[in-house]
């Protein structure tokens, strides 16, 4: 990632991070970072030339289930949200109001309520599913602070997971850490919500999508074993940390 | 005679190696997935019944017992943990094999054969250092 979108990144956080602080409706909503600035220009998209906004709707949409959402809306709504029918500020729109109706939020819990509702009322709206399914995780992922992908966002999936356990979302971002030394700052992480078929045991998956060889990838997660993990793992129930070649 | 698990194991090497084109390919890499697990599962079990034989799992025939009961282990602490690591991710791959309907890609196959190979040796290797 590059600095100019590393830093729209975290303003991005600070944004959501403000929305929550403010969330007793005492505070006016903090404008969204960049809006009106010529400054902040979104990071340069490969598509970003010939893919009208009206379509991203529908690319969004053709790749619900794949895991790769979240990084398409991420580039997506930054051209999106310059649109005129703006979606993307509908949507900050809508959480913004739906955390202000909530009050405070202090727990990853209350988060998970809020945007759950906020996804209800972007979709009661705009009838825009796809997007709304897109931005829900997009917005957990930043205000959770994490680097890796949500794949879903439902009942039982990450947010009650994480909301349960402080020291296992902790351990999520140190992992993130630790993986981008062993497989390189631009990997792309996935984290899903597991459970287990015959056991019904609950678990997070963070997954590395890497396009090395079998032995390099090996190699690279048997140093990441030896030298981190192997120390933690036994006291990680929750958390299972694995590649996937691409 | 006792069944040889390594079988399974060659088993999913072929079923990992199945050509694209060919008919029922993604079913041939699932099974090899599956079989690839089982084969590092039970030869993990057979080696707790060997050198831990009063040990029972909590629930019956619950694979996650024998994997934290395989982390606790205090001798050879770091090979037992890696052991009940890669087991834990093996389970992972075939759980989606066998139960996730979105697509499960050769890599996956070839994958999980490498890692029950591996399992199977680190096993081989703590069952030279326990004297078997």
């Amino acid at each position: 990632m590059n600095s100019a979108a590393l830093q729209g990144v975290l303003q991005r956080i600070s944004f959501f991070l403000a929305l929550i602080a403010g969330g007793s409706g005492a505070h006016a909503s903090p404008a969204w970072p960049g809006s009106g600035s010529v400054d902040d220009q979104p990071p340069s998209l490969p598509f970003a030339a010939t893919t009208p906004a009206g379509d991203l709707h529908a690319e969004i949409a053709a790749l619900t289930n794949t895991g790769r959402e979240l990084r398409f809306a991420r580039s997506a709504l930054t051209l999106i949200r310059d649109e005129p029918n703006d979606v993307f500020a509908r949507y900050v729109s809508v959480l913004a109001q739906v955390l202000e109706k909530h009050g405070d939020v202090h727990s990853t819990t209350d988060l998970g309520g809020a945007l759950a509702v906020a996804r209800v009322e972007f979709m009661a709206e705009t009838h825009d599913e796809a997007s709304a399914l897109a931005l829900t995780r997009l917005a957990c992922a930043e205000i959770l602070g994490l680097g890796a992908e949500i794949e879903r966002i439902g009942h039982r999936d990450i947010l009650p997971l994480l909301a349960k356990d402080e020291r296992l979302r902790s351990r999520v971002r140190d992992a993130e850490v630790e993986l981008a030394r062993y497989f390189g700052e631009d990997a792309r992480l996935t984290l899903g919500a597991r459970v287990d078929h015959d056991e019904g045991d609950e678990y997070l998956l963070l997954r590395v999508h890497t396009a090395l060889s079998a032995p390099d990838a090996f190699a690279r997660r048997d140093a990441f074993d030896e030298n981190w993990w192997l120390e933690r793992a036994g006291s990680s129930d929750g958390l299972i940390i694995d590649f996937e070649r691409v | 005679m006792s069944f040889d698990w390594s079988s399974f194991c060659e088993i999913a090497r072929e079923l990992a190696s199945r050509a694209p084109a060919t008919q029922h390919a993604e079913a041939a890499w699932r099974s090899g997935t599956s079989r690839a697990y089982f084969s590092a599962y039970n030869a993990a079990r057979q080696y707790l019944a060997d050198f831990e034989p009063t040990w029972r799992p909590p629930k019956a025939d619950s694979h996650v017992d024998l994997f934290r009961f395989i982390e606790s282990l205090g001798a050879h602490a770091r090979l037992h943990r890696k052991v009940a690591t890669d087991l834990r991710r093996l389970r992972v791959r075939r759980n989606a094999a066998d139960y996730d309907p979105h697509a499960h890609a050769q890599t996956e196959a070839d994958d999980s054969v490498t890692s029950a190979e591996n399992v199977r040796r680190l096993v081989e290797d703590l069952r030279e250092k326990r004297g078997g």
